[in-house]
């Protein structure tokens, strides 16, 4: 295969950029002098991956080795794929268009559960076996890192290894392992005990699970002492310290997220139980205002790029919100760079902020109350009252802010007939307040949006014992708000309630789940994460083809003495904190925040030396 | 303010991005070269640079043209230096003039492009290049086109084509070298030319690139570049 035959498809199929590379910025390197190819594969189209924060970091991280050359590739999407099947067209790297076949690693995010099928229909269009046993020798290490990668025991006959917690200083121990290794020439068995010893590397196949006959977890034991019972996750101690680019790919195609983005703290100062985020990226460690307009500086110099987003889990907890802010408009408002903050909580502060920021734009806002009443935002440890929301929304809307999104979730734990009308109130009662404000100050078309999710209870969550909530009953409770959410000013957005059940059977899955995933793939299953290809049909076939109940693993209330399929896995957060995060839940006691006092989660018993920052 | 054109290329794989990626790749090009472009205002604002006829996806071309309102006027070999240094490959601008007051738009003043389409003949003999002449010779053909409202109709291509510079037949290999009108009076696109001609002589070409040897200003009989001509 040569870049000709990739050229001749790119005149046949939609938004041909996605294939091209020579992106600028992007990294192009002399194979000849280069010792790993390393393949940063992301399971899903080129304007999703290339979004991604964890792979512009990796991306320069790895090629600033002179030894190492780090390309991209992204799931083809389906009319790429078909052309590239009937030309017997491999799966090819961005950069080089060299087959990913022939890299000596390929290392896939885990961002959502979804996007499984992806990573075996990648493998398949690669040539490269499915199964880490299939490989010999002459194949690349088919490694993952990512938040589902804590819990990655469906994949577990797939992957060669899983990367636990961040990468920056693990992937750097792991490639110099890996060269020694090479160097010497060893079996690939030997490289994967080796890498087994490295703090944050978890290798599957060196850990034996036993079941019980009620089809439960019996053990999960290392097949030799020398590798560690429990692995533990790594992190990045100092943020102001570690790696981070100081240019960006800048794609040709519009992408998702097309702008710099900062970092500003990693962890969270909330305990909201039914977050993964927020419990695995603990503990909180914020980069310093000086580190942040100094990265801000070079990535717009270095990229073009017009605005930047200020990013965390939740961006008004940092500290210096304000001074940082006020700096990056200082500096940069001139040439017309903007500022934008997701994940704001709102309140009378952000939104004098956000005022600040948008001078006289007027877009939407949004508000996360996650669930209709009081009562259940305790139970799910969410510290937003009703009162903080009709304040904030009575801002917005003086402010002229006439575009108003509320999220919630559907089917949280405990959450009964009166919880779903109190969604609807609660949309109510903001269009009551655009009404109740002064026709002068605000806006002329109000929208309310009402969006609801299904709940998907997730591993290392207070919530990951709890039963997911019936596809029926999520049904029952969209038709409910439907017919309850009838105004002019509403808009009401639910999500299907098929795609949630099979996130959270892989989310909570085992080991066994590997060939319904292969099954799956098998039927035709792709882009699960998109309506238009997701078939739930072919995933109720395979499950019943490979003898398998997704029920027992979505539905199924867990007790607490059940080993559960990631209990061999350390992120920190320990068993004990958050089997008490669940019992408060279901009596509605609320935790306060870190920020009042350490609520002992355990993360500062993983990492001491008091690196946490949620305190300050 | 002054206002500059500047022509440049769009080869290897940008031909592959879109007219309004190639805007969005240019404005943050600009940006990077750190050249003081003047600012649309209101709420979100955007780079003065405006643009020729679009190309289409997947054509190459080397004479494209674009007119950018500077806040200061600067030398301008400094200025595609410094804007080249920061295009991505693919795109580079290859020669600039100042803008006298009071010219017209690129939009107005282009109407002509000349295409170069490459491909090869299947089958590969049978009097190809009679064929191709005869094509040409034809009082009208007649393709269909759709307009912004949906409405289908029937257009007569022949007069759109404005020179055939080169007709050359070698081997099974086919190279069309035309001058189409392009631009808000009449626009012939390749791609339709080469579907009439495919429907009417009945030769099927095979791994078509098309490229745009250069965006025009046809005068009378004759034919000018971008550069040359500002009313």
């Amino acid at each position: 295969m040569t870049s000709k035959d990739i050229e001749g498809l790119l005149n046949e199929v939609e938004k041909p950029a996605r294939y091209t590379g020579g992106e600028y910025n992007s990294v192009y390197k002399d194979k000849e002098q280069i010792d790993i190819r390393f393949a940063f594969a992301f399971p899903d189209v080129y304007e999703i991956a290339m979004s991604h924060l964890g792979l512009r970091i990796l991306y320069y991280l790895l090629n600033m080795r002179e030894d190492t050359w780090c390309e991209r590739v992204f799931a083809p999407w389906t009319d790429m794929e078909d052309l590239m099947r009937e030309n017997g067209i491999p799966l090819f790297a961005l950069e080089s268009r060299d087959p990913v076949a022939e890299f000596d690693f390929i290392g896939f995010t885990l961002q959502y559960e979804m996007s499984y099928s992806n990573i075996v229909n990648m493998l398949s269009l690669s040539g490269i076996p499915m199964q880490s046993s299939q490989r010999d020798k002459g194949h690349p290490f088919v490694i993952a890192g990512g938040p589902c990668a804590y819990n990655g025991e469906p994949l577990a006959d797939i992957f060669d290894f899983f990367v636990l917690g961040e990468g920056e200083e693990v992937l750097t121990t792991i490639l110099d392992t890996y060269l020694v290794w090479k160097s010497r020439g060893g079996s690939r068995r030997e490289f994967l005990e080796r890498a087994a010893l490295i703090e944050g590397v978890y290798v599957p196949s060196l850990y034996n699970v036993e079941y019980r006959d009620d089809g439960t977890i019996e053990s999960v034991r290392p097949i030799s002492d020398r590798f560690p019972q429990r692995i533990n996750k790594v992190i990045v101690r100092d943020l102001n310290t570690v790696f981070f680019p100081d240019k960006i790919i800048v794609p040709f195609m519009d992408i998702v997220h097309d702008r710099i983005i900062l970092e500003l703290f990693r962890g969270c100062v909330r305990g909201c139980r039914f977050c993964q985020a927020g419990m695995v990226y603990r503990p909180v460690r914020e980069k310093n205002p000086g580190i942040l307009a100094g990265q801000a500086e070079k990535l717009i110099k270095n990229t073009g790029y017009e605005e930047v987003s200020l990013s965390s889990l939740s961006t008004s907890d940092y500290s210096k919100l304000q001074p940082l802010v006020q700096g990056l408009i200082q500096a940069h408002g001139g040439k017309k760079v903007g500022l934008s903050l997701p994940s704001m909580r709102i309140d009378s502060f952000s939104l004098n902020l956000i005022k600040e920021i948008q001078k006289v734009r007027k877009t939407g806002l949004t508000f996360a109350p996650e669930a209709g009443t009081q009562r259940l935002r305790d139970v799910i440890n969410k510290g937003v009252t009703e009162a903080d929301l009709m304040i904030a929304a009575g801002d917005a809307f003086e402010a002229g802010y006439d575009n108003v999104k509320l999220y919630f979730m559907i089917g949280l734990p405990t959450e009964t007939e009166e919880d779903i009308d109190g969604i609807s109130d609660l949309a109510f009662k903001a269009v009551d307040k655009y009404f109740a404000t002064d026709k002068r100050n605000r806006g002329r078309n109000l929208r309310v949006t009402v969006s609801t999710s299904c709940f998907v209870p997730k591993p290392f969550t207070p919530f990951q014992w709890q039963p997911q909530d019936s596809m029926q009953s999520f049904k029952d409770k969209q038709q409910r708000l439907k017919s309850k959410l009838r105004h002019r000013a509403i808009n009401y957005n639910w999500h299907q309630p098929e795609t949630s059940f099979l996130e959270a059977v892989f989310a909570r899955g085992d080991r066994r789940l590997g060939k319904v995933l292969i099954r799956a793939w098998e039927l035709g299953c792709r882009f699960d994460g998109w309506k238009e290809h997701f078939d739930y049909g072919k995933w109720s076939r395979a499950f019943e083809e490979c003898g398998i109940d997704p029920d027992f693993y979505a539905l199924r209330q867990r007790d607490y003495g059940e080993v559960l399929p990631w209990d061999h896995i350390n992120v920190g957060v320990s068993r004990e904190f958050l089997k008490g995060e669940n019992e408060r839940a279901l009596t509605g006691e609320t935790t306060p925040y870190c920020r009042e006092g350490c609520i002992n989660c355990g993360i500062s018993e993983l990492f001491d030396g008091g690196i946490c920052n949620a305190g300050d | 303010m002054p206002v500059i054109r500047i022509e440049f290329q769009k080869e290897g794989s940008t031909k592959y991005i879109s007219h309004l990626d190639l805007m969005r790749t240019i404005q943050r090009s600009v940006r990077r070269a750190d050249i003081p472009v003047e600012y649309t205002k209101g709420f979100n604002p955007h780079s003065r640079i405006s643009y020729g006829p679009a190309l289409a996806v997947g054509v190459s071309s080397s004479g494209e043209y674009l007119d950018m309102e500077i806040k200061e006027q600067l030398d301008q070999d400094r200025l595609i230096e410094r804007l080249n240094t920061s295009l991505p490959s693919g795109i580079r601008a290859t020669a600039a003039r100042y803008v006298p007051d009071g010219s017209s738009s690129l939009a107005s003043v282009i109407n002509a492009a000349c295409y170069s389409i490459d491909g090869r003949a299947q089958p590969q003999n049978g009097h190809l290049k009679e064929r191709l002449s005869e094509f040409f010779s034809l009082p009208h053909v007649f393709i269909e086109k759709t307009d912004k409202k949906g409405r289908k109709k029937q257009v007569d291509i022949i007069p759109m084509i404005l020179d055939i510079e080169k007709i050359l037949v070698q081997d099974g290999r086919v190279v069309l070298e035309v001058i189409l009108e392009t631009g808000s009076k009449g626009n012939l696109k390749p791609a339709d030319l080469l579907g009439a001609i495919i429907k009417e002589t009945g030769i099927n070409l095979r791994d078509v690139t098309i490229h745009r040897k250069g965006l025009l200003v046809k005068r009378g009989e004759r034919y000018f570049s971008p550069l040359e001509i500002f009313d």
